[in-house]
Parts: structure tokens; C-alpha cells; sequence
């Protein structure tokens, strides 16, 4: 009776009560939705991760080995994570297609031989192959097609290079400059050519960390074998001339600049045109087509003779920069 | 008995309580089966997402096969933490069942070759899509 007679203090406590219940409702609610959503944060941080782990897995498939009975190569981790090589496919050129599985582990910043592995090779085979990693990246080796035949696997310097392109081998006549546009010399094909005076240019590479001196001796050696069937014969002998030569005449003769007694400098790694019209190496005169109309092939070999500059020694060098095949037709 | 009013003043209290509370109770309990309600369909979009985003498919590689009829074989992997049930095959932006079982439950770590009959043209490129029942998407253009 003493409770009913306090009605505030009865109302106070069930509204209380209610007011708990709701709170912890509340709460329950919020803390439930916060689990949840670390929950999904951090299964998408995983994925991240895994993620972040496929893209700099990273290898190179070198030294692909050939005349062998089965594949050898290897691999070399450059990647930040560890890679597992699970996958092999192996394609023939002939359509053949082969998968084999592979079980090798290599660790980030290390190299790997895989050797003696996929189908038996003949000689004659031509195929490519991929390697597949349990993080599904898969990798090639840079040569597109691998021959399983033997070759020649050295490598030869060489101190010259001509590029063969449209501007690397031209001429000039009598009465012409340098001035652009000036005639490629692969193919001269034009009856007015018989009997003219001509300079031909290559443009050639000096591959040598230093600079070079070319010397008088440089000449370009025309050889055909149309003149006899069954012999070689030279068909135009010419030496180095001065950069930039025109044809003169002077006193009934057709004449050139010759090279200047310094000889003609290739700096390194830097290409010059190099010109040849003299008949002689000390003499000025320029070479003449045949007067006659003539219809030949030739074999053009350049052959540069060098000295590298501020060499001690001065040890005199020879090279071949290039054998060109040319037509001349004047008919 | 002479008292009257204060019988009736008690009757109605206890009847007022007893009312606050069941109501209050019923009140409560739709409260709380809203709230369990909401609880279980989150729950549900929550679990889904989750599953979704720990699997994954890659396509590793695709050989179109010369032969009468052609035919593409396309090599599916599992780089996911969860199983992958493979349901569609695209090629070209054209659905095509492949040979075998289908749909396929992917393991993980696992791979799959999916071949299907295709007359593929050499020099033409092919969009070859691998979907799951999840809603994941391996994706590549390749050309035989």
C-alpha cells in the first residue's frame, strides 16, 4: 500500500526500465553494425593484400636452352614476393598445344634453373612456351619462337656500321651538289648516266667509344661478276675523297677534293658520310661510268682503314663497313 | 467495505501497470523483431559481399586448336580464398557450354581447362570472358 500511494516513483521505474531496454537495444544495434563492417574491411583488406601480392609478383625467363631433349631455362624472381611456378604451357608451331605442372618455388631476388622439363624436343622443333604461378600471373620469354636446332651462338664487334636506309648510300654527277634531294645509289638506272663523272657517299657509324680517324686508303671496291661469267672482275676502284666533294673541271680534267693529309674524323658513336670518286689513292681525279651502255650487278665493298684517335701506339687499323649489292644501268 | 474508493483507486492502478507493462512487452518484442529482422537481411548482404570479394578467377592462358571443328581451350585459376563455381563462358559476347562438367566448382588454387567448339579465325581478336555464380568476371582479349 505504501508503494501505491508513491505513483510518481512506480511510473519512474517502468519508464526506467524501458529506457534501459531501449538504450541497450540501441547499442546492441550500433555495435553490431560496427562488427559487421569490420568484418567486411578487413576481407577486402585481404584482398587488397592479395592483390597488391599478384601484381609485383614479377619474373624473367632467360637463357631458354636449345639442341636439348627436353626444356631447360631459368628464372629470375625480380618481384617483391615469392613465386610459385605451378603452370607450364607448351606450344608447337605446328598447332600443338601441351600443358604440363610445375612445382618450383623461387624466392624474391633469386634465379632459378627449371631444367629437363615438358615434352620431349627434336632438333627440328620450333615452339614457345609460358610459365603460370599459383597468383595467376604468367610469363613468357622474350623470342618469340624458340628453334631447337643448334646455332651459332658468338658475337663479333665490329668498329663500323652502315644503316640501310634510303640516305645511307648515295651519288652525285658532274654539275650536282649535296643539296638535298640527293639520288640514292642502290639502283642507278638512267641511260644519260654513261660516261658521267660520279662521287658516291656512305653514311657510316663509328661504334667505337673514341674518335676515329679514317685514312687515304679507305676505298670502295666495285666488283661484278656480269663482265665473265665464270671471274669476278673489278669493275670501279675508288678512294676516300673530302667530305662534302663536287666534281670540278680543271684544264680538260674531271677532279675531286682529295682527303686532307689529317685524314677525315668520326667522332664516337656518331655517323659521317664518307666519300669515294678518286681513281687513285694519290691522285684527284674522279671516277667516269662506263662510256659504253652497261647493265651490271656489283658487289660493293667498302673497306675503311683507321686509326683510333689519341691511340699511343697509332696502331693503323682495317675494317670492312659494309658489302653492298648496287645495280648501275645505262642502256 | 466502507473505504470504496480506495479499492477502486488500487484496482486501477494494477490494471494501469499491468497494462503499461504488456503493452510495453508487445512493444518491445516488434521492436525487437524489427531489429532482428533488419540484423538478418544485412547479415546476408554482408556475408554475400564478403564471399564475393575473397574469390577470384584469373584467365592464365588460351589455346585456339586447329582440327575439325576448332576448338578454344581457355585455363581458368582460383586466386581466391573461397571456391569458385564457374556458370558462364563468353566468347565474342556470345555464351557457349564447354565439354565436361559444367558448371564447374573451381577449388582454390585450383585450375580448369574449359574447352568449347568454336570456328576461330587466325589474326581476329576474341574477348573471352569466364563469369561465377557470384558475380566475378575473369576477362582478356586473345588472338590465335
Amino acid at each position: 500500500m505504501n508503494l501505491l500511494s508513491k505513483k510518481r516513483g512506480v511510473s519512474g521505474i517502468i519508464s526506467g526500465v524501458f529506457l534501459v531496454a531501449v538504450a541497450v537495444m540501441v547499442f546492441n544495434v550500433l555495435a553490431w553494425q560496427f562488427f559487421q563492417a569490420d568484418a567486411y574491411n578487413r576481407i577486402f583488406h585481404e584482398r587488397q593484400l592479395r592483390e597488391w601480392e599478384r601484381y609485383n609478383e614479377r619474373l624473367i625467363i632467360l637463357d631458354v636452352a636449345v639442341g636439348t631433349e627436353r626444356l631447360n631455362f631459368t628464372v629470375k624472381n625480380y618481384g617483391a614476393v615469392s613465386a610459385h611456378v605451378v603452370d607450364l604451357f607448351f606450344g608447337f608451331s605446328n598447332g600443338t598445344h601441351l600443358y604440363y605442372a610445375l612445382d618450383v618455388w623461387i624466392a624474391s631476388g633469386t634465379t632459378k634453373r627449371i631444367a629437363s622439363v615438358g615434352p620431349k624436343l627434336l632438333l627440328s622443333d620450333v615452339y614457345d612456351f609460358k610459365i603460370g604461378t599459383e597468383r595467376g600471373n604468367v610469363f613468357a620469354p622474350a623470342q618469340q619462337s624458340i628453334y631447337n636446332q643448334l646455332q651459332p651462338t658468338g658475337q663479333q664487334s665490329v668498329p663500323f656500321t652502315l644503316t640501310f636506309v634510303t640516305d645511307a648510300f648515295q651519288f652525285i654527277l658532274y654539275g650536282e651538289t649535296w643539296n638535298p634531294p640527293v639520288k640514292s645509289a642502290w639502283y642507278i638506272n638512267n641511260p644519260a648516266y654513261k660516261g658521267k663523272h660520279i662521287v658516291f657517299r656512305v653514311n657510316i657509324t663509328n661504334t667505337y667509344p673514341s674518335d676515329v680517324v679514317l685514312l687515304s686508303g679507305c676505298n670502295m671496291l666495285l666488283v661484278t661478276p656480269d663482265i665473265e661469267a665464270s671471274t669476278m672482275k673489278i669493275g670501279y676502284r675508288m678512294y676516300i675523297s673530302n667530305e662534302d666533294t663536287t666534281i670540278t673541271y680543271e684544264q680538260g680534267k674531271y677532279k675531286v677534293q682529295p682527303i686532307p693529309s689529317q685524314g677525315q674524323v668520326i667522332p664516337a658513336g656518331k655517323s659521317r658520310y664518307v666519300y669515294f670518286s678518286q681513281t687513285a689513292e694519290n691522285n684527284t681525279f674522279a671516277t667516269q661510268l662506263d662510256a659504253n651502255g652497261e647493265n651490271r650487278n656489283y658487289s660493293n665493298y667498302v673497306a675503311i682503314f683507321y686509326k683510333i684517335k689519341n691511340d699511343a701506339s697509332g696502331t693503323i687499323f682495317g675494317a670492312t663497313a659494309a658489302i653492298i649489292a648496287m645495280q648501275i644501268k645505262t642502256t | 467495505m466502507k473505504q470504496k474508493k480506495g479499492i477502486s483507486t488500487i484496482v486501477a492502478t494494477i490494471l494501469t501497470i499491468n497494462m503499461a507493462i504488456v503493452m510495453g512487452g508487445i512493444m518491445m518484442a516488434w521492436a525487437m523483431g524489427l531489429i532482428g529482422s533488419y540484423q538478418g537481411g544485412t547479415q546476408i548482404q554482408y556475408m554475400l559481399i564478403g564471399e564475393r570479394a575473397q574469390e577470384a578467377i584469373v584467365i592464365e592462358n588460351v589455346w585456339f586448336e586447329t582440327g575439325t571443328p576448332k576448338k578454344i581451350t581457355v585455363f581458368a585459376r582460383n586466386v581466391g580464398v573461397r571456391e569458385a563455381k564457374l556458370v558462364s563462358i563468353y566468347v565474342g559476347g556470345s555464351s557457349y557450354t564447354p565439354n565436361g562438367t559444367w558448371p564447374y566448382t573451381l577449388t582454390v588454387a585450383g585450375k580448369v581447362a574449359l574447352q568449347i567448339t568454336y570456328a576461330w579465325a587466325s589474326g581476329e581478336s576474341y574477348l573471352i570472358v569466364v563469369a561465377t555464380a557470384r558475380g566475378n568476371q575473369a576477362r582478356g582479349e586473345w588472338t590465335p
